[in-house]
Protein backbone atom coordinates (compact mmCIF):
# COMPACT_ATOMS: atom_id res chain seq x y z
CA UNK A 1 0.00 0.00 0.00
CA UNK A 2 2.60 2.39 0.95
CA UNK A 3 4.60 1.53 -2.07
CA UNK A 4 1.73 2.32 -4.31
CA UNK A 5 0.82 5.51 -2.47
CA UNK A 6 4.15 7.01 -3.47
CA UNK A 7 4.56 5.75 -6.79
CA UNK A 8 0.90 7.72 -7.46
CA UNK A 9 2.24 11.05 -5.37
CA UNK A 10 5.03 10.97 -7.98
CA UNK A 11 3.24 10.53 -10.63
CA UNK A 12 0.85 13.19 -9.66
CA UNK A 13 4.35 15.40 -9.21
CA UNK A 14 5.55 14.95 -12.47
CA UNK A 15 2.38 16.42 -14.13
CA UNK A 16 2.62 19.75 -12.23
CA UNK A 17 4.63 22.14 -14.12
CA UNK A 18 6.69 25.29 -12.38
CA UNK A 19 6.00 28.50 -14.17
CA UNK A 20 7.31 31.94 -13.87
CA UNK A 21 4.70 34.41 -14.81
CA UNK A 22 5.94 37.77 -16.54
CA UNK A 23 5.39 41.03 -18.76
CA UNK A 24 6.67 42.58 -21.65
CA UNK A 25 4.59 45.80 -22.39
CA UNK A 26 1.95 44.76 -20.58
CA UNK A 27 1.61 41.53 -22.39
CA UNK A 28 1.41 38.77 -19.49
CA UNK A 29 4.02 35.45 -20.48
CA UNK A 30 5.39 32.00 -18.64
CA UNK A 31 8.11 30.26 -19.11
CA UNK A 32 9.23 27.37 -16.91
CA UNK A 33 11.44 28.05 -14.43
CA UNK A 34 13.88 25.35 -15.37
CA UNK A 35 14.52 27.75 -18.20
CA UNK A 36 15.48 30.53 -16.29
CA UNK A 37 18.82 31.51 -14.86
CA UNK A 38 17.62 34.47 -12.81
CA UNK A 39 16.09 37.63 -12.88
CA UNK A 40 17.79 41.55 -11.41
CA UNK A 41 18.10 45.17 -12.17
CA UNK A 42 18.29 45.63 -16.30
CA UNK A 43 21.81 46.31 -16.49
CA UNK A 44 21.60 49.34 -19.62
CA UNK A 45 22.52 47.25 -23.01
CA UNK A 46 25.43 47.80 -25.47
CA UNK A 47 23.85 47.95 -29.06
CA UNK A 48 25.98 45.67 -31.63
CA UNK A 49 24.48 45.66 -35.07
CA UNK A 50 23.47 42.70 -36.57
CA UNK A 51 21.16 41.14 -39.00
CA UNK A 52 19.86 38.55 -36.66
CA UNK A 53 16.44 38.81 -35.96
CA UNK A 54 16.28 40.64 -32.49
CA UNK A 55 19.07 39.99 -31.38
CA UNK A 56 21.18 43.25 -31.61
CA UNK A 57 22.78 43.96 -28.46
CA UNK A 58 24.58 42.63 -25.47
CA UNK A 59 24.89 42.98 -21.47
CA UNK A 60 27.82 43.18 -19.82
CA UNK A 61 28.42 41.51 -16.32
CA UNK A 62 31.86 42.09 -15.39
CA UNK A 63 34.03 40.29 -17.15
CA UNK A 64 31.38 38.52 -19.43
CA UNK A 65 28.71 39.49 -22.46
CA UNK A 66 24.89 38.11 -23.34
CA UNK A 67 23.60 38.42 -26.20
CA UNK A 68 19.89 40.43 -25.39
CA UNK A 69 17.17 39.08 -27.22
CA UNK A 70 14.50 41.76 -27.88
CA UNK A 71 11.18 39.85 -26.49
CA UNK A 72 9.31 43.48 -27.03
CA UNK A 73 10.36 43.94 -30.26
CA UNK A 74 8.84 40.48 -31.47
CA UNK A 75 5.77 41.33 -29.85
CA UNK A 76 5.64 45.05 -31.06
CA UNK A 77 5.10 46.81 -28.06
CA UNK A 78 7.54 48.81 -25.52
CA UNK A 79 8.76 47.49 -22.16
CA UNK A 80 6.96 49.27 -19.02
CA UNK A 81 8.83 50.89 -15.99
CA UNK A 82 11.91 52.83 -15.19
CA UNK A 83 12.90 50.21 -12.74
CA UNK A 84 13.02 47.23 -15.58
CA UNK A 85 13.96 43.91 -15.21
CA UNK A 86 16.28 41.34 -16.57
CA UNK A 87 15.46 38.11 -17.25
CA UNK A 88 18.40 35.64 -18.21
CA UNK A 89 17.24 32.49 -20.67
CA UNK A 90 19.13 29.41 -20.65
CA UNK A 91 20.38 28.51 -24.44
CA UNK A 92 22.22 26.07 -25.85
CA UNK A 93 24.68 28.66 -26.94
CA UNK A 94 24.86 30.30 -23.65
CA UNK A 95 22.80 32.58 -21.22
CA UNK A 96 20.68 35.01 -23.11
CA UNK A 97 19.02 38.26 -21.49
CA UNK A 98 15.83 39.77 -22.17
CA UNK A 99 14.24 42.96 -21.25
CA UNK A 100 11.32 42.66 -19.34
CA UNK A 101 8.53 45.13 -17.50
CA UNK A 102 9.28 45.98 -13.78
CA UNK A 103 6.60 44.62 -12.60
CA UNK A 104 7.48 41.59 -10.84
CA UNK A 105 7.52 38.43 -11.88
CA UNK A 106 5.28 35.75 -10.01
CA UNK A 107 5.86 32.17 -9.37
CA UNK A 108 3.36 29.56 -10.24
CA UNK A 109 2.75 25.87 -10.10
CA UNK A 110 0.48 24.58 -12.75
CA UNK A 111 -1.41 21.27 -13.46
CA UNK A 112 0.08 20.16 -16.92
CA UNK A 113 -3.48 19.42 -17.59
CA UNK A 114 -4.60 23.16 -17.22
CA UNK A 115 -1.92 23.64 -20.32
CA UNK A 116 -3.98 23.97 -23.75
CA UNK A 117 -2.91 24.91 -26.77
CA UNK A 118 -2.60 28.67 -27.63
CA UNK A 119 -4.21 30.26 -31.15
CA UNK A 120 -1.60 33.28 -30.79
CA UNK A 121 0.60 33.49 -34.10
CA UNK A 122 2.66 36.08 -32.21
CA UNK A 123 5.02 34.16 -30.69
CA UNK A 124 6.10 30.53 -31.04
CA UNK A 125 4.49 28.91 -27.83
CA UNK A 126 4.26 25.14 -25.62
CA UNK A 127 0.98 26.42 -25.09
CA UNK A 128 -1.33 28.34 -22.41
CA UNK A 129 -2.93 28.73 -19.18
CA UNK A 130 -6.32 30.21 -18.64
CA UNK A 131 -6.22 32.87 -15.13
CA UNK A 132 -8.46 35.20 -13.94
CA UNK A 133 -7.84 37.91 -16.53
CA UNK A 134 -6.69 36.09 -20.04
CA UNK A 135 -4.91 33.20 -21.78
CA UNK A 136 -1.26 33.87 -20.70
CA UNK A 137 1.07 31.87 -23.25
CA UNK A 138 3.69 29.73 -22.05
CA UNK A 139 7.01 30.42 -24.40
CA UNK A 140 9.73 28.74 -24.24
CA UNK A 141 13.06 30.56 -24.13
CA UNK A 142 15.22 28.02 -25.04
CA UNK A 143 13.75 28.49 -28.40
CA UNK A 144 13.66 32.15 -28.65
CA UNK A 145 16.20 33.11 -31.65
CA UNK A 146 16.73 29.85 -32.94
CA UNK A 147 13.93 29.88 -35.46
CA UNK B 1 42.66 56.21 -22.84
CA UNK B 2 45.18 58.02 -25.23
CA UNK B 3 46.30 57.32 -28.50
CA UNK B 4 50.13 56.40 -26.56
CA UNK B 5 48.48 53.14 -25.88
CA UNK B 6 46.60 52.14 -22.87
CA UNK B 7 46.82 48.76 -21.27
CA UNK B 8 43.81 47.00 -21.22
CA UNK B 9 43.90 44.73 -18.24
CA UNK B 10 46.35 44.14 -15.13
CA UNK B 11 48.96 40.94 -15.70
CA UNK B 12 52.00 42.50 -17.42
CA UNK B 13 52.74 38.99 -18.60
CA UNK B 14 49.79 37.90 -20.46
CA UNK B 15 49.64 38.19 -24.39
CA UNK B 16 48.40 41.36 -25.53
CA UNK B 17 46.78 42.73 -28.92
CA UNK B 18 46.87 46.84 -30.23
CA UNK B 19 43.31 48.19 -31.33
CA UNK B 20 42.52 51.73 -32.11
CA UNK B 21 39.21 52.59 -30.53
CA UNK B 22 36.33 54.57 -32.58
CA UNK B 23 32.70 55.85 -32.33
CA UNK B 24 30.62 54.96 -35.45
CA UNK B 25 26.82 56.22 -35.80
CA UNK B 26 27.57 56.73 -31.08
CA UNK B 27 29.12 52.79 -31.09
CA UNK B 28 32.54 52.29 -30.35
CA UNK B 29 34.28 49.67 -32.45
CA UNK B 30 37.99 48.24 -32.43
CA UNK B 31 40.68 48.53 -35.66
CA UNK B 32 43.39 46.52 -35.17
CA UNK B 33 46.31 48.73 -34.55
CA UNK B 34 48.18 46.92 -37.80
CA UNK B 35 45.46 48.90 -39.86
CA UNK B 36 46.28 51.67 -38.96
CA UNK B 37 48.25 54.18 -41.73
CA UNK B 38 47.21 57.45 -40.33
CA UNK B 39 44.62 59.72 -38.64
CA UNK B 40 43.45 62.80 -40.25
CA UNK B 41 41.15 65.53 -39.48
CA UNK B 42 38.42 67.05 -41.60
CA UNK B 43 40.20 70.31 -42.13
CA UNK B 44 42.82 67.83 -43.70
CA UNK B 45 40.45 65.75 -45.08
CA UNK B 46 38.78 68.20 -47.11
CA UNK B 47 42.52 69.90 -47.92
CA UNK B 48 43.95 67.00 -49.54
CA UNK B 49 40.30 66.17 -51.77
CA UNK B 50 39.98 62.55 -52.38
CA UNK B 51 42.54 61.45 -49.14
CA UNK B 52 45.63 61.31 -51.36
CA UNK B 53 48.12 60.96 -48.38
CA UNK B 54 52.02 60.42 -49.02
CA UNK B 55 50.55 59.67 -52.96
CA UNK B 56 48.46 57.08 -51.49
CA UNK B 57 44.97 57.30 -52.92
CA UNK B 58 42.55 55.87 -49.84
CA UNK B 59 38.86 55.33 -51.38
CA UNK B 60 36.38 55.86 -48.67
CA UNK B 61 34.78 53.16 -46.63
CA UNK B 62 31.50 53.53 -45.66
CA UNK B 63 31.49 51.93 -42.35
CA UNK B 64 28.24 52.46 -41.17
CA UNK B 65 26.09 51.78 -43.76
CA UNK B 66 27.49 48.36 -44.34
CA UNK B 67 26.82 47.11 -41.24
CA UNK B 68 23.15 49.38 -41.10
CA UNK B 69 23.68 51.95 -39.72
CA UNK B 70 22.85 55.61 -40.43
CA UNK B 71 26.12 57.99 -40.81
CA UNK B 72 26.33 60.78 -37.89
CA UNK B 73 26.69 64.10 -39.29
CA UNK B 74 30.31 65.95 -38.96
CA UNK B 75 31.54 67.25 -35.54
CA UNK B 76 34.26 68.40 -33.99
CA UNK B 77 35.97 65.14 -33.31
CA UNK B 78 35.37 63.50 -36.74
CA UNK B 79 38.65 61.97 -37.91
CA UNK B 80 39.52 59.99 -40.68
CA UNK B 81 41.06 56.89 -40.35
CA UNK B 82 43.50 55.78 -43.31
CA UNK B 83 43.87 51.93 -42.52
CA UNK B 84 46.04 49.37 -45.25
CA UNK B 85 46.18 45.48 -45.39
CA UNK B 86 47.60 43.36 -47.79
CA UNK B 87 48.22 46.38 -50.71
CA UNK B 88 44.22 47.40 -50.13
CA UNK B 89 43.77 51.19 -48.52
CA UNK B 90 40.84 52.59 -47.27
CA UNK B 91 39.57 55.53 -45.18
CA UNK B 92 37.01 55.63 -42.84
CA UNK B 93 35.01 57.95 -41.23
CA UNK B 94 34.58 57.99 -37.77
CA UNK B 95 32.97 60.43 -34.82
CA UNK B 96 35.56 60.08 -32.36
CA UNK B 97 38.92 58.16 -32.06
CA UNK B 98 39.07 57.69 -28.06
CA UNK B 99 42.77 55.91 -28.59
CA UNK B 100 45.22 53.06 -28.83
CA UNK B 101 44.19 50.18 -26.02
CA UNK B 102 46.40 47.20 -25.70
CA UNK B 103 43.98 44.48 -25.17
CA UNK B 104 44.87 41.12 -22.87
CA UNK B 105 43.44 38.36 -25.00
CA UNK B 106 41.09 37.41 -21.33
CA UNK B 107 39.69 40.45 -22.34
CA UNK B 108 38.31 39.28 -25.82
CA UNK B 109 35.65 37.66 -26.02
CA UNK B 110 34.21 35.92 -29.01
CA UNK B 111 30.75 36.99 -30.34
CA UNK B 112 27.92 34.52 -28.90
CA UNK B 113 26.68 31.96 -30.39
CA UNK B 114 23.21 34.02 -30.72
CA UNK B 115 24.16 36.15 -33.38
CA UNK B 116 23.99 33.81 -36.50
CA UNK B 117 23.79 36.13 -39.39
CA UNK B 118 26.50 38.44 -42.01
CA UNK B 119 27.61 39.87 -38.17
CA UNK B 120 29.47 36.85 -37.72
CA UNK B 121 31.75 37.90 -40.64
CA UNK B 122 31.83 41.72 -39.23
CA UNK B 123 33.36 41.09 -36.50
CA UNK B 124 35.93 39.10 -34.22
CA UNK B 125 34.62 39.63 -31.40
CA UNK B 126 33.78 41.34 -28.13
CA UNK B 127 36.52 43.89 -26.32
CA UNK B 128 35.91 44.35 -22.44
CA UNK B 129 37.13 47.78 -21.91
CA UNK B 130 37.70 49.53 -18.84
CA UNK B 131 33.72 50.56 -19.47
CA UNK B 132 31.76 49.44 -21.91
CA UNK B 133 32.70 47.34 -24.63
CA UNK B 134 34.28 47.67 -28.41
CA UNK B 135 32.71 45.70 -31.07
CA UNK B 136 36.23 44.20 -32.34
CA UNK B 137 35.92 44.70 -36.38
CA UNK B 138 37.12 41.98 -38.21
CA UNK B 139 40.09 43.15 -40.50
CA UNK B 140 39.74 40.90 -43.38
CA UNK B 141 35.63 41.61 -43.92
CA UNK B 142 37.05 45.47 -43.17
CA UNK B 143 39.56 46.07 -46.19
CA UNK B 144 37.77 43.16 -48.12
CA UNK B 145 34.98 45.49 -48.48
CA UNK B 146 36.93 48.19 -50.47
CA UNK B 147 39.18 45.95 -52.76
CA UNK B 148 37.17 47.55 -56.05
CA UNK B 149 38.18 50.49 -56.92
CA UNK B 150 41.83 49.68 -54.64
CA UNK B 151 44.98 49.02 -56.05
CA UNK B 152 47.52 46.95 -55.46
CA UNK B 153 50.85 48.45 -53.95
CA UNK B 154 54.17 47.67 -55.72
CA UNK B 155 56.48 45.62 -52.78
CA UNK B 156 58.37 48.40 -51.68
CA UNK B 157 55.04 50.55 -50.64
CA UNK B 158 54.15 47.92 -48.70
CA UNK B 159 56.14 49.51 -45.92
CA UNK B 160 53.33 50.71 -43.65
CA UNK B 161 53.06 54.65 -43.45
CA UNK B 162 54.17 55.77 -39.76
CA UNK B 163 51.16 57.24 -38.27
CA UNK B 164 53.34 60.29 -37.00
CA UNK B 165 54.05 61.35 -40.20
CA UNK B 166 49.99 61.96 -40.77
CA UNK B 167 48.44 62.31 -37.37
CA UNK B 168 46.74 65.40 -37.21
CA UNK B 169 48.34 68.23 -34.51
CA UNK B 170 44.56 68.26 -33.60
CA UNK B 171 45.07 64.85 -32.04
CA UNK B 172 48.22 66.22 -30.59
CA UNK B 173 50.67 62.62 -29.85
CA UNK B 174 52.79 61.43 -32.88
CA UNK B 175 52.02 57.61 -33.07
CA UNK B 176 53.55 55.32 -34.54
CA UNK B 177 51.98 52.08 -34.95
Amino acid sequence: MLRGAVGRQRQSTSQTCHLLVFSVGGRRLAVKTEEIGGISAWPGSIPVPSRTPFISSIIRRDQAVFPVFDLAGMLKVRVKGEQRLCLMAKQPAGAMAICIDEEMPVLRSLDATKIQAYCGREIDSLGCFADEFEDVPIISVARLGSA
Amino acid sequence: MSLRGHRQGSAAHEPTERYLIVSVAAQRFALSADLIQGLLTLEESRSVGILTVQGQDYPSLNLAGRIGLAEASDGPETRFVLVARAGTRACIRVEQVHGLVEVERVHMLPLPGQFRSDERNWYFGLILLEEGVAIGLNSAWLIGGTMQGSRSLPAQEERPLQLAHVVSEGMGRGLAC
